[in-house]
C-alpha cells in the first residue's frame, strides 16, 4: 500500500471510532475542559443529566431539584446571600454560579477535597449539615422514583447503552455533572471583543478592563485568565490545586479570625493560617449572581468595589466587627486603592460586559420538563 | 532435580492447606457477638437511661452505629490471626461492617428497623507461629475502614460503604462512628459525635485523596476473649461520661450544634474521643479506652 492509502486508511480511522464524539460548546475561545476517564461526555448523558438536575424527585420531600439554588437566569446562582435547604435549613455559604464550572480544579468555596462533580454532588443530595436536597438515607426511594417515569427509561438507555439496568446512582451522578460540565459561557460582549469586534464593549468598559489588568487595582492576579479564576485546568493545562485567599472580610479577634462555621479551607486543614481562605469565583456573568462573597455578605459589585478599594472590610459592630485590612492572614494582593468616580464606572462597565446574555437563555440548558 | 522440588513445593502447599497439623489451629468461622448497653442496662431507642454524664444527668438515643475492619483473634503467645469478613450485602462487605444498634423507634426515628450485632467471618489458620498449644484469648479490631475505600466515590463502593447516612461527603469520607442522644430532661438538646478523619489534602492530579493528618481511627484490644462465649459489650453511655448533660454546655454555643464533627469544638471533642482510646489534638491511639469490655 502506497503512502496516500495508508493516509487514506488513518482518515477512515478517525472518522468511524468516535461517532459520538461530543461537540463542546466553546463559544469565542474557551478551551477543551478536561473530563474524567470514567465519564466521558455525549449528547445522551447531557440530555438525562438535564432532566435529573431540573426534577423535584431529586429531593427527599420533592419540594427541590438541582435548579432550586442554580437558576439558568442568575447564571446558576440563586440570587440569596445564603441557600435554602428542602427542609428549611439554610446553607452557610452563597450558591455557586455554575457557568465554565468544567473548568474548576477544585469544587465548592472552600473545599480542597472535592475535585470532580461526581464527587461534589453527593453533598448537596446526600449532605446533612445542613439538609440541603435531603435525600440522606433515600437514595433506594430515589431509584425507585426515576424508575417510575416513563421518560426516564429511554434517557437513561441512550446515556448508558451498554448498561442492562441503567438507572443507579452511579449513573445520576455521572449524568448530572456531564450536564454541568455542558454549562459552557464564552459568548460575552467582552469575549465579542476580544475576538475582534472593537465595536462589542464601551469605551468605558474598555478604559475597565485595562484598570482590571493593572497593578493599581491588582485584580488579575486572583481573578486570572479566560475564566477569571486562578484555579483552572483545562486540556494542555494541568490543574494547580492548593489556591484559595483570604481577602480580608472578617476579623473577629484581631488575630485574623472569620465567624464560626464559615472559616474557609480552614475548616478542612485545621491550619489557623487557612483561616478565611476561599476559592476564586469566575467573574463570568458577574453582574447577575449578587449578593457577593463566600457568605453573601456584599449586596452590590458597587460594594465590592469598596471591599477591595479598603484593603480588606471594616464592620464597625456586632458579633463580627473587626479590621479586615489587618487580617494577618490576607493575600498580599489586597493592598487598597483609590479609584475617581469616572474609574469606578468603568470598572463596573466592564465587569458588566462579562454577561453572556446567551448563556442566561439558552433553551439548550432550560427546563426540559413540560410545564405543569 | 527440577521436578523433585516442584514436588516438594506441592507438597508444602498441602500442607498449609491441611492447617491443622502443627499449630493446631484452623480457618474456622466465626460469629463474634457484640452487644450495647447503657452502663449496665441493655441499649434500646426510646429508653431514658439516668446517671449520665459527669452531672448524673439524663439521656436517650438517637444513634448508635459504627464501621469496623481488620478485625483480628490473638493466640495467647500474641500472634494476630486475621478474620475475614463475610459478605451478606447489606451489613458486611469489602473487609468492613458496619455494627448498628439502632431500630428506629423513640428518637431515633432517622434510622431503620434492622440491626446488626454480630459479625460473622472466618478466622485464618495463619499466620500460626505460636505454641499451638492455646487457643485465641484476645479480640483485636479497629473501627472504620482502611483509607483507600473511606474516599472512594461512594456510588462504586459495595454495601456497607454506600450507606448515605454514614457518608461525609463535605469531607469527602465516612462517618466512621456515630453515637448521638438528647439529653437535658425538660429542657432537652441533641449531643452526640460523628468520628471521621480530617485534615485531609488531596492530589488534585492524580485525582485522588492522599493522605489525612488526622487518622482516627480506634485501635481496640481485648484481652479475655473467648470467641464462643464471650461478648463485646459496648456503652453507649461510656461515651458522654465526661460532659455535662443537664444543660448545654457553653461549647454549643459557640459551634452551629452541641456535637463534635471530629473537626471542633475542642471542648467536646476531647472528652467524646477520649472514651474511644483517641488523642483529639492528634488524631493517635491512646490507652484507656472506656467504651468497650469483655462480658
Amino acid at each position: 500500500m502506497g503512502r496516500a492509502g495508508l493516509i487514506l486508511v488513518a482518515l477512515l480511522g478517525a472518522c468511524a471510532a468516535p461517532q459520538d464524539e461530543y461537540e463542546w460548546s466553546l463559544g469565542e475561545g474557551l478551551p477543551v475542559p478536561l473530563v474524567p476517564e470514567d465519564n466521558p461526555m455525549s449528547d445522551a448523558k447531557v440530555e438525562l443529566g438535564r432532566h435529573l438536575f431540573y426534577d423535584r424527585r431529586l429531593s427527599g420531600n420533592q419540594t427541590q431539584s438541582c435548579a432550586s439554588c442554580h437558576l439558568q437566569k442568575f447564571a446558576f446562582t440563586d440570587g440569596l446571600a445564603v441557600a435554602e435547604g428542602s427542609t428549611g435549613e439554610m446553607t452557610p455559604r452563597n450558591s455557586m454560579s455554575l457557568a465554565n464550572v468544567a473548568y474548576s480544579t477544585t469544587l465548592t468555596w472552600a473545599n480542597p477535597l472535592l475535585l470532580d462533580l461526581e464527587q461534589q454532588m453527593l453533598v448537596p443530595l446526600f449532605g446533612a449539615e445542613p439538609v440541603e436536597l435531603g435525600l440522606r438515607g433515600l437514595e433506594d426511594e430515589l431509584l425507585v422514583r426515576l424508575h417510575d417515569v416513563p421518560r426516564y427509561h429511554a434517557l437513561f438507555a441512550a446515556a448508558f447503552p451498554d448498561e442492562a439496568d441503567p438507572i443507579s446512582l452511579h449513573n445520576v451522578t455521572r449524568a448530572i455533572a456531564c450536564f454541568e460540565r455542558s454549562l459552557l459561557s464564552g459568548d460575552s460582549a467582552y469575549d465579542r471583543f476580544v475576538a475582534g469586534d472593537a465595536a462589542a464593549i464601551s469605551e468605558s468598559a474598555k478604559r475597565g478592563a485595562q484598570l482590571f489588568s493593572g497593578e493599581k487595582l491588582e485584580c488579575f492576579h486572583c481573578h486570572a485568565g479566560f475564566n477569571f479564576q486562578d484555579s483552572v485546568t483545562y486540556e494542555g493545562k494541568p490543574p494547580h490545586n492548593g489556591l484559595f485567599h483570604n481577602t480580608g472580610l472578617y476579623n473577629i479577634d484581631g488575630k485574623g479570625a472569620y465567624p464560626p462555621g464559615n472559616t474557609g479551607l480552614h475548616e478542612f486543614t485545621g491550619s489557623f493560617a487557612d483561616m478565611g481562605r476561599f476559592r476564586v469565583p469566575t467573574l463570568r456573568n458577574i453582574a447577575v449572581t449578587a449578593p457577593y462573597m463566600h457568605d453573601g455578605s456584599i449586596a452590590t459589585l458597587d460594594e465590592v468595589l469598596d471591599h477591595y478599594a479598603a484593603g480588606g472590610r471594616t464592620i464597625a459592630e456586632g458579633p463580627y466587627a473587626g479590621v479586615g485590612s489587618d487580617n494577618p492572614f490576607k493575600s498580599f494582593f489586597i493592598r487598597g486603592f483609590e479609584l475617581s468616580a469616572q474609574e469606578r464606572a468603568d470598572v463596573l462597565a466592564f465587569l458588566e460586559s462579562l454577561t453572556d446574555e446567551h448563556f442566561l437563555t439558552d433553551p439548550e440548558l432550560a427546563d426540559p420538563w413540560p410545564m405543569p | 532435580m527440577k521436578s523433585i522440588s516442584s514436588f516438594a513445593i506441592a507438597a508444602l502447599a498441602l500442607l498449609a492447606c491441611e492447617g491443622d497439623h502443627d499449630g493446631g489451629f484452623v480457618d474456622e468461622a466465626v460469629e463474634l457477638a457484640f452487644e450495647a448497653r447503657v452502663a449496665d442496662l441493655p441499649f434500646a431507642c426510646g429508653q431514658t437511661y439516668t446517671g449520665l454524664g459527669n452531672d448524673g444527668g439524663s439521656g436517650t438515643p438517637q444513634d448508635f452505629r459504627f464501621y469496623v475492619y481488620d478485625v483480628r483473634l490473638v493466640t495467647d503467645a500474641g500472634e494476630e490471626h486475621p478474620v475475614d469478613l463475610d459478605d451478606d450485602g447489606v451489613y458486611q462487605g469489602g473487609g468492613v461492617a458496619m455494627l448498628d444498634f439502632e431500630d428506629g423507634t423513640g428518637a431515633c426515628n432517622n434510622g431503620t428497623a434492622a440491626l446488626h450485632t454480630t459479625l460473622k467471618g472466618t478466622v485464618r489458620a495463619q499466620p500460626r507461629h505460636g505454641s499451638g498449644e492455646a487457643g485465641y484469648s484476645e479480640i483485636r479490631f479497629r473501627i472504620g475502614m482502611p483509607e483507600e475505600q473511606n474516599h472512594a466515590d461512594l456510588t462504586t463502593l459495595p454495601a456497607p460503604l454506600n450507606d448515605t447516612t454514614m457518608s461525609w461527603t463535605w469531607n469527602a469520607g465516612h462517618i466512621f462512628f456515630a453515637a448521638w442522644g438528647v439529653f437535658g430532661g425538660a429542657n432537652p438538646f441533641d449531643l452526640g459525635v460523628h468520628v471521621g478523619s480530617t485534615g485531609c489534602t488531596g492530589d488534585a492530579v492524580a485525582g485522588e485523596v492522599v493522605a489525612c493528618s488526622n487518622a482516627n481511627r480506634p485501635e481496640i484490644a481485648l484481652a479475655g476473649f473467648d470467641h464462643d462465649t464471650s461478648t463485646i459489650v459496648v456503652d453507649w453511655g461510656a461515651l458522654f461520661a465526661d460532659l455535662s448533660l443537664t444543660a448545654p454546655s457553653a461549647a454549643c454555643d459557640v459551634a452551629s450544634s452541641c456535637a463534635c464533627h471530629s473537626f471542633d469544638p475542642e471542648p467536646l471533642c476531647t472528652p467524646l474521643f477520649a472514651p474511644l482510646g483517641l488523642e483529639w489534638s492528634s488524631g493517635e491511639n491512646v490507652a484507656g479506652q472506656s467504651l468497650f469490655r469483655v462480658q
